[in-house]
């Protein structure tokens, strides 16, 4: 069963065009990355302002809030 | 309005989302399942925000580490606070007491001070490594650590004549300015007891050797007794040499 973990982010950090969100794992003695880690099941949720139905990238697909 | 942009997965670490178009969002929540049956090593889930041009925003590791093979499933969200772990190696300290008793410092020579077999405290993780195995400690190695504070304290013989102890750094890593600390004076009783204290930075990699040094100018042997404190502190993600 996976450990279920929660950690701060920054609140309100707009990041426009080419800018990326990472989800790495880390060494914890040196910070360098630690291979063969996978991620899965991984959602952002944003606020978007302008061109949300642009947001699928790669992939990451694009699931309108309601009333989209 | 909250929008959802969503991966099964699984994706290989460093899993990456870029902000196409011309868009532009602003995170809310971040929600990921790391799977760590192939892991190489222990592992810190991250969250790093990048801007265009590469430059990291935020990184924001977990206060936990996961043991490889295991699974995390990590949220990250704003105005939570990190939960306090022990394990959290910016607040563990490696921790060393050594002493020596009547060492002779010969007139005229720097000596490198050499000292008991020194303990460590219960728990001081990582521990403080000896370059020797004969239960002498003289210059000696400071692996696994970033930031070390050394306190050396020397009686001397009650005499009027100049005296030094000193605190030599290696190199440390790279980026890293190590300078020696010395304590000096020749009247008594003021220098009868020398006192130096030092923040070095070691290296997790290249094991810096650290020296204690005593010189005197009596004219004479002078036997001393020396008492020394190391404290290391681990590497924290994300520190740097300052």
């Amino acid at each position: 069963m996976a450990q279920p973990l929660i950690a701060p982010m920054p609140p309100n950090c707009t990041l426009g065009v080419d800018c990326t969100v990472e989800v790495v794992a880390l060494d914890p003695t040196d910070g360098s990355t630690v291979t063969g880690v996978t991620v899965s099941n991984y959602s952002i949720y944003v606020d978007s302002a302008g061109g949300s139905e642009q947001l699928s990238y790669g992939p990451f697909m694009f699931v309108p809030g309601p009333g989209a | 309005m909250a929008d959802q942009i969503f991966a099964d997965g699984p994706i290989a670490t460093p899993a990456s989302y870029e902000v196409p178009g011309s868009a532009a969002i602003v995170p809310i929540a971040v929600q990921a399942l790391l799977n760590g049956s192939g892991a190489s090593g222990d592992y810190v889930p991250t969250l790093i925000f990048r801007s265009q041009a590469g430059h990291v925003i935020a990184r924001v590791p977990t206060s936990t580490t996961v043991t490889a093979g295991d699974d995390a499933e990590v949220s990250w969200f704003p105005h939570v606070a990190a939960a306090a772990g022990a394990s959290f190696p910016g607040l563990v300290s490696g921790v060393l007491a050594a002493s020596n008793t009547n060492f002779k410092v010969v007139s005229g020579v720097v000596t490198t001070m050499t000292f008991d077999l020194g303990l460590s405290a219960p728990g001081s993780e990582p521990p403080i490594a000896f370059t020797n195995t004969l239960g002498v400690l003289s210059a000696f190695t400071l692996p696994n650590f970033l930031r070390v504070f050394v306190e050396l304290t020397v009686t001397w013989p009650s005499a009027a004549y100049d005296r030094y102890i000193e605190i030599v750094p290696g190199p440390g890593g790279t980026g890293a300015v190590n300078v020696p600390v010395r304590t000096r004076g020749s009247l008594t009783p003021d220098s009868d007891r020398q006192w130096a204290f030092n923040v070095c930075f070691g290296d997790p990699f290249d094991l810096p050797p650290l020296k204690l040094n005593a010189f005197q100018a009596s004219g004479v042997d002078r036997l001393v007794n020396s008492r020394l404190l190391v404290y290391g502190m681990p590497k924290v993600l994300g520190q740097a040499y300052v």
